[in-house]
């Protein structure tokens, strides 16, 4: 089934088009990246698929049910999650809270539980700490619990925030730009956490720059370029499109090869 | 309708608001280039009056120099106050915050210390323009007359400094971009203690030019910086030519609703035309 | 039980303790007076910081809320001889819609402009006390509110008529605001609010819905600043439309950054301050106001996150110092 569908998305800002007739699919489970030049559109594209802009035509589907125009918070809580180009964490509060704040769409107490201490309370609360746990395994953190956010190094925020969208458990995930600023080290390991993410069965729509990436996990690929779809394929095909080649990765290859 | 009367409140309201409009600016000019709220910019606009009325009181000086004597004392405050209190806080993520608490805490201090050495009440200094003109049919307060002309000279001499001249540019620059500026080698911190300076004397003007007319008293700057938060919300961020004009129309509104509806929730007009702007337009009506 | 945690519960049985005895001990009628200050504007205080550390936003109209709390408790007390006790609850829902109200138009802004338009709320509100003298006493201001009393069968009846005995009224009130206040932190929903003020866009992306959860915090704060309303009209006996002023304000923000914004202990030991140190410096009534100002301005510049953090961390250090080589 396909998990998102993007049909004939059109967005203009007072006269400029940003985004014309764009459409696809993404199966569940798969992961498809965005590629495109710089200001091509694929940042908006993010920003209407999650709720911070209005499309001014076509419509977002979510597992077959319409979501254009919901409000952010509902598409996130319908199981869209994303991840911000820029860090984008809680910066004052642990490693720990972090997470727990993440996992806000699937804790249910509520203010009297809390005030009684409740059992049910309690349980949650031991949940929580369980479950923090878990995900700072998942992506190599246990040992920074406590740590404040802003004090951790800029490749370990970019896995706390991995961390937190995935606190909220969702069936598919934006990631934008995600090795931003990273040295090939952490790179490798940012795509063996996005292919155990792939694992877990968590659908992922990734924009990133860096080909060397997105050559290697995605199984399909979008091209926009001046908010126009100009091909869509597997990685194969798209490295052998000519349009595409001279639009984009012209450049691009020769970047991964250095 | 006793046209009499009618020009009578609009010659008091278009007075009144160009008074609140001279005060609007120099709380507009911080808030453009600085970005912050000065909440003490009311107390400044008082010790203006305070410093004027005590200069010819108490040493005798001619009002032609008592006034200036008054407006330099208070940019002098006004560049200490920048530097040691303000400008620290800028450039933070919180800085909106601090900035205005500090500025909060200023205001305090000066007008309670300002109630310790004058007390509760008015010096009692012989001020000019106290008499009353007759203009056609309206017998018009002398004090009312210059404060118009002599307001609407500075605001258009402002004018003047801030489109034309190069500081006045450098000014623009800054307010309308801070990281570009500093990049072009403009020094950010002259900027910023200029502007406030500015604005300072801006302010104490203002206190001179109303002494006259209005009670000078260590309370008048917490009613004017009231008065200043309506025109800057109902007129935007950083529009002088609305803080310009929401002034003057704001002074006519209260006079009028003041006279024909209600003396005593006058006050409260400003505060619901706030509130409801805020309601329907928060960036107010002329956002740059 | 960690070691950390036994050390922290020891310090908060013997702090308690310690106010349990302490008006006991001090029997000069004025300090206890000022005890039971400390111990209203304490809750006051919390109640401002639930709004400046919890939410991340500065009201300058919080004073709104405390007043109006005072008014329905003395007026509904004094005038229509409504019972002490009801009039808690009276303030506190009072309070708590007129906050419900002014947040639901307020907070779709943030920052300066909140700031201001809650200012000019309590200025509104202030002038309406003052003119609508049929119901108000306008400037005038309401006499003779009646102090609580508990009247239990074969007891003879406690009267909270003075400093002594208000003081653990107050103390009551107190321990009950922070445990409440500490419980919400711990909560789903004080957890979102921790959120909100650290990144607001992030927060919407978990789901959170933001104005939803401020407008409820924000209605949390004014029916905190009722209770403490509640209390100091009925241990003052006399109010005026002074409390609406911007006095209060100016007392809550010197206590909750001096002591310590988004802590438990920091309003309260703001309040200590606000209270004790002028007559410990023997600092005129009149001088009072100017010291504070400065001294805002000091902490504003030197250190914002007030006395008590600073406390903590002196405190920590001097207790972990031999384990600082092995972190």
């Amino acid at each position: 089934m396909a998990i998102l569908e993007v049909k004939d998305i059109i967005k203009d800002f007072k006269g400029l088009r940003a985004l014309n007739k764009v459409g696809f699919a993404i199966q569940q489970g798969e992961i498809l990246g965005l590629i495109g030049p710089n200001g091509s559109g694929k940042t908006t594209l993010f920003n209407i698929i999650t709720g911070f802009l209005c499309p001014t035509g076509g419509q977002v589907l979510f597992k077959r049910k319409g979501i254009t125009g919901f409000k952010p918070n509902q598409i996130a809580g319908l199981g869209i999650g994303r991840v911000f180009q820029h860090s984008s964490l809680f910066p004052n509060l642990s490693v720990k809270e972090n997470l727990v704040i993440g996992r806000h769409l699937k804790t249910r107490n509520n203010i009297f539980g809390s005030l009684v201490n409740a059992s049910a309370y309690r349980q949650s609360e031991k949940g929580l700490e369980q479950k923090a746990r878990e995900l700072l395994t998942f992506v190599g953190l246990e040992s920074r619990c406590d740590m404040v956010a802003r004090n951790l190094p800029y490749g370990e925020q970019r896995e706390l925030e991995l961390a937190m969208a995935l606190a909220a458990e969702p069936e598919l995930l934006l990631l934008d730009e995600p090795a931003t600023g990273m040295n090939p080290g952490e790179t490798r390991r940012l795509m063996d956490l996005v292919k155990r993410l792939q694992e877990a069965g968590i659908a992922i729509l990734l924009v990133e720059h860096n080909m060397r990436l997105v050559m290697g996990i995605c199984s399909r690929i979008v091209v926009i370029d001046f908010g126009v779809k100009i091909a869509e394929g597997t990685p194969e095909e798209i490295t052998s499109n000519g349009e595409v080649i001279s639009a984009y990765l012209g450049k691009s290859k020769n970047d991964a090869k250095s | 309708m006793d046209w009499q009367i009618f020009g009578l409140q609009l010659m008091y309201g278009v007075t009144t608001g160009v008074a609140y409009a001279v005060f609007a600016l120099g709380l507009t000019l911080i808030l453009g280039v600085m970005g912050i709220i000065n909440v003490a910019h009311g107390e400044l606009y008082m010790l203006g009056a305070m410093l004027y009325c005590s200069a010819m009181y108490y040493f005798s000086l001619h009002f032609l120099l008592a006034a200036p004597v008054a407006i330099l004392a208070v940019c002098a405050i006004g560049a200490i106050c920048s530097r040691v209190a303000v400008e620290p806080l800028l450039n933070s993520t919180k800085t909106l915050l601090t900035t205005m608490l500090s500025t909060i805490a200023i205001s305090m201090s000066f007008m309670y210390g300002s109630l310790l050495v004058w007390g509760a009440k008015t010096v009692p200094a012989d001020l000019p323009f106290t008499g009353r003109l007759e203009l056609g049919p309206l017998f018009v307060p002398e004090g009312r007359l210059v404060l118009t002309i002599v307001g609407s000279l500075v605001i258009v001499l402002l004018y003047l400094f801030v489109g034309k001249t190069k500081i006045g540019k450098v000014i623009r620059a800054t307010a309308q971009n801070k990281f570009a500026a500093s990049l072009m080698g403009i020094d950010l911190k002259k900027v910023y203690g200029l502007s406030f300076t500015i604005a300072a004397g801006l302010a104490a003007l203002g206190g001179i030019l109303v002494a006259p007319i209005w009670t000078s008293n260590p309370f008048m700057g917490q009613l004017m910086i009231l008065k200043g938060f309506v025109v800057v919300i109902v007129a935007g961020m950083g529009s002088i030519g609305g803080a310009i004009l929401v002034g003057v129309l704001l002074g006519v509104a209260e006079t009028f609703f003041g006279y024909f509806v209600s003396m005593y929730y006058r006050e409260g007009l400003g505060y619901a035309v706030m509130v409801i702007t805020l309601l329907l337009r928060p960036k107010g009506l002329f956002e740059r | 039980m960690t070691e950390s945690s036994r050390g922290k519960y020891i310090l908060y049985g013997f702090l308690f303790l310690l106010a349990i005895i302490a008006p006991i001990v001090l029997t000069n009628e004025y300090t206890r007076h000022l005890f039971v200050l400390t111990l209203i504007f304490s809750i006051f205080g919390l109640s401002y910081d639930l709004t400046i550390g919890g939410m991340g936003q500065v009201s300058l109209g919080h004073q709104a809320f405390f007043g109006l709390g005072a008014y329905i408790a003395g007026l509904l007390s004094e005038r229509l001889q409504v019972p002490v006790w009801f009039c808690l609850p009276a303030a506190v829902a009072g309070a708590g819609i007129l906050g419900l109200f002014l947040g639901y138009v307020s907070l779709r802004t943030r920052g300066a402009y909140l700031a201001i338009v809650m200012l000019g709320f309590a200025m509104i509100l202030w002038m309406i006390t003052m003119g609508w003298r049929d119901v108000t006493y306008g400037q005038a201001g309401v006499r003779g509110i009646p102090s609580p009393s508990i009247a239990l069968p074969l007891l003879p009846e406690i009267k909270f008529d003075s400093p002594l005995s208000y003081y653990y009224l107050s103390l009551a009130l107190l321990l009950f605001v922070m445990y409440f206040i500490s419980r919400l932190k711990q909560s789903r929903f004080g957890r979102a609010i921790a959120g909100i003020r650290e990144n607001e866009d992030r927060a919407i992306l978990l789901g959170i819905n933001v104005f939803a959860h401020l407008l409820m915090m924000f209605t949390i704060a004014a029916m905190v600043a009722g209770v403490a309303g509640f209390a100091y009209a009925h241990y003052i006996s006399f109010i005026d439309p002074k409390v609406l002023s911007v006095y209060y304000m100016s007392m809550g923000l010197i206590m909750v950054i001096v002591g310590g914004s988004g802590t438990l202990f920091g309003p309260i030991f703001g309040a200590f301050v606000f209270f004790f140190v002028p007559e410990w410096l023997r600092i005129a009534e009149d001088v009072r106001l100017v010291f504070f100002g400065i001294v805002l301005v000091t902490f504003i510049i030197l250190m914002p996150e007030g006395i008590y953090p600073r406390l903590v961390m002196f405190w920590h250090r001097l207790i972990y110092s031999d384990r600082v080589g092995k972190e």
